[in-house]
């Protein structure tokens, strides 16, 4: 992409989001992974406090807009703001960038993944991905080390900042595995848990970032009808006292319809429905995505 | 789980912490003043000091392979860095006494050791963050052998600089200054900082690091500056050790700071159970005393030359008995070692 046509996208992209007001917003983003597009001009917002549920076949790149969000992956085109800041899309060269002298003009960047973590975003996986050596208290309090930041002196020596952040992190530690129903294995490894409770450590340990916007990924995997509804009334719970917004991906469409207020459907990397879940249930397109079209 | 990792923060008392320190200072000074130096052999004394040094050195790499999880196979160039520079400090500043008469006394000898230290901290941890910053991006394997390749420069840069450092022959005629006293004193307060830092914020994010790094990516973790920040502490204490070591053997040679000495330091965290800071100390304790056995006593001492079999046979057998070494994750404290007197007791009752 030249230059010239980059600037008339961005200003293009800068004229639909009116202003800095937006929460989140996903514009136009693709991602082509050699000639496979996995996504394809995804564009969505989200309002604080809203509770979206993102569904679509296997392989439609539910994952994959998670990535890009989380900033795993570079998106080909597009762009993607949260709270006034552009996270990812095309950076104008600047002075001194040792990679201008290779691609001239724009290219696409995004923030790194701790930065986009610090920012306000935190997902967790649809694997889980928990420290599984580490206690489920540390598990939580290794989230919680960027608000409460400790220095390697301060720690050496046992400071007493060091002192003061330690008791701040668990504080909200143990406040957060209450929350979650966890408190009865805070001395356990991670490894050791049952697996609605290793679920339910990686949302504690994603909520211990404070996050602004939180991104599940399947988190009612696996579970019995019981432990999803349990864990449904847990993530409103969540979503209530703590103030977030939250966009989850889901199998279970149970769980979706039931809890979200809003659904993006996703089919072969393009957002085919967008409404509540009653519209997008009778949405034609979304039937066929799912069942087929009748030959 | 490892004891102490989940106790409750204390409050800080800084007055009392520091008298206790002091004291403790002050009773090993008095006892290698009047029990260690009179009453032992030379030998097992200066087995006991190499038992303090190797600890040093085991319980820093520890935190590089042990609790942050990377692979570093060139600890004891770090070492070999902070012994040439404290080294050769203390040969400069010995030819400096020697043209003015009425400088002699060990005191000055202390100061210059003192000074050595600090200059082998700042020295060997810009080595580390040097090596660091580039091969910590680097995984597994790879940053095994971008630290192998680390140890054998030093070796070979050591080897060819004749000035200060003696070349191939390496540095000689440093002063004895290291004790038991020394030793321990700087043992003690390394194993001490390197235990608060395991089990703090960033001690966290080290074992969070080791455990995933996309995780601990997601949540706000910096990977790579925790791998290096790791890396450059451990370098510092190795630096240490050094120091300890070129003033406790007079001198230096540049195969010191080659790949069999980093060989050893591994197989001792390793031994000890990668990640357990009391492990390790374990490790150093025991392959130091096997070593001194080996070489020091007569009956044995036809069968010193197969001492670079141990090592591997050791290693071997381990793998293949308990993989996790000798402690794995546990680490060895109070909690875990009173209930074994308890237990003992109540079954002498029955």
């Amino acid at each position: 992409m030249t230059l010239a046509q980059t600037q008339q996208l961005s200003a293009d992209l800068a004229g639909a989001v009116d202003g800095g007001d937006v929460f989140f917003a996903m514009e136009n983003c693709s991602v082509v992974f050699g000639g496979l597009t996995a996504v394809s001009k995804v564009s969505f917002k989200l309002g604080r406090r809203d509770l979206v549920g993102l569904i679509g076949p296997n392989g439609a790149g539910k994952t994959t807009i998670f990535n890009l969000i989380t900033g795993v992956y570079v998106p080909t085109t597009g762009r993607i703001l949260f709270n006034g800041n552009q996270i990812a899309g095309p950076v104008n060269q600047e002075r001194g960038d040792a990679k201008r002298f290779f691609r001239k003009g724009s290219r696409m960047t995004s923030w790194g993944r701790r930065d986009i973590a610090r920012a306000g975003i935190c997902r967790t996986f649809q694997n889980i991905r928990l420290f599984h050596g580490l206690s489920v208290l540390q598990n939580v309090l290794v989230a919680s080390h960027s608000r409460y930041r400790q220095s390697i002196g301060g720690a050496m020596l046992r400071s007493a900042r060091y002192y003061e952040a330690e008791s701040g992190a668990r504080e909200q530690a143990h406040a957060l595995l209450a929350a979650l129903k966890l408190l009865d294995y805070e001395h356990f490894l991670a490894h050791n848990l049952p697996y609605g409770a290793q679920r339910r450590l990686e949302i504690a340990r994603a909520l211990a970032t404070r996050p602004q916007l939180l991104l599940l990924d399947e988190p009612a995997a696996g579970m019995n009808p019981q432990e999803s509804a349990e864990l449904m009334e847990m993530i409103r719970w969540v979503r209530e006292n703590y103030g977030l917004t939250i966009l989850l991906i889901e199998h279970d469409m149970k769980v979706v319809m039931g809890m979200c207020e809003r659904i993006l459907v996703l089919d072969n990397g393009c957002v085919i429905a967008d409404g509540a879940p009653a519209e997008v249930r009778s949405d034609p397109r979304v039937v066929t995505a799912y069942l087929g079209t009748e030959e | 789980m490892p004891s102490g990792s989940d106790s409750p923060a204390r409050s800080p008392r800084w007055i009392a912490r520091a008298a206790l320190y002091l004291f403790c200072v002050a009773a090993l000074f008095a006892l290698d003043q009047f029990v260690m130096a009179p009453l032992l052999l030379p030998y097992v004394y200066a087995t006991i000091i190499r038992i303090g040094i190797y600890a040093i050195l085991a319980a820093s790499l520890n935190l590089v392979n042990g609790v942050t999880g990377q692979f570093s196979l060139g600890h004891a160039a770090f070492m070999a860095i902070g012994a040439y520079v404290a080294g050769a400090m203390s040969v400069a500043a010995s030819g400096l006494v020697q043209n003015h008469p009425g400088w002699e006394g060990s005191a000055i000898q202390a100061g210059v050791f003192l000074a050595g230290c600090v200059a082998a901290v700042i020295v060997a941890s810009l080595a580390g963050l040097t090596v660091g910053l580039p091969t910590l991006r680097l995984r597994g394997d790879y940053l095994a052998i971008a630290t192998l390749g680390f140890g054998e420069i030093t070796r070979v840069i050591f080897q060819g600089w004749d000035h200060p450092f003696g070349g191939a022959t390496g540095l000689s005629g440093v002063p004895t200054v290291t004790s038991f006293f020394w030793t321990y004193l700087f043992a003690g307060t390394a194993i001490l900082l390197l235990r608060n830092l395991q089990w703090s914020g960033p001690g966290r994010d080290f074992m969070a690091v080791r455990e995933d790094e996309i995780a601990a990516a997601a949540v706000g973790v910096d990977v790579v500056r925790a791998k290096v920040v790791a890396f450059i502490v451990a370098a510092g204490f190795a630096g240490i050790a050094g120091v300890l070591l070129v003033h406790q053997n007079n001198g230096i040679d540049p195969q010191q700071a080659g790949f069999l000495n980093s060989i050893e330091i591994v197989v001792m965290v390793v031994l000890g159970g990668m990640g357990s800071l009391t492990g390790s100390i374990l490790g150093a304790a025991l392959l130091v005393i096997l070593r001194a056995v080996v070489e020091g006593a007569p009956a044995l001492s036809d069968y010193a030359r197969y001492e670079n079999v141990i090592y591997p046979v050791l290693l071997i057998g381990l793998m293949l008995v308990r993989r996790e070494g000798l402690l794995g994750y546990k680490e060895l404290s109070w909690k875990t070692v009173t209930p074994l007197f308890t237990r003992w007791r109540k079954l002498e009752k029955l």
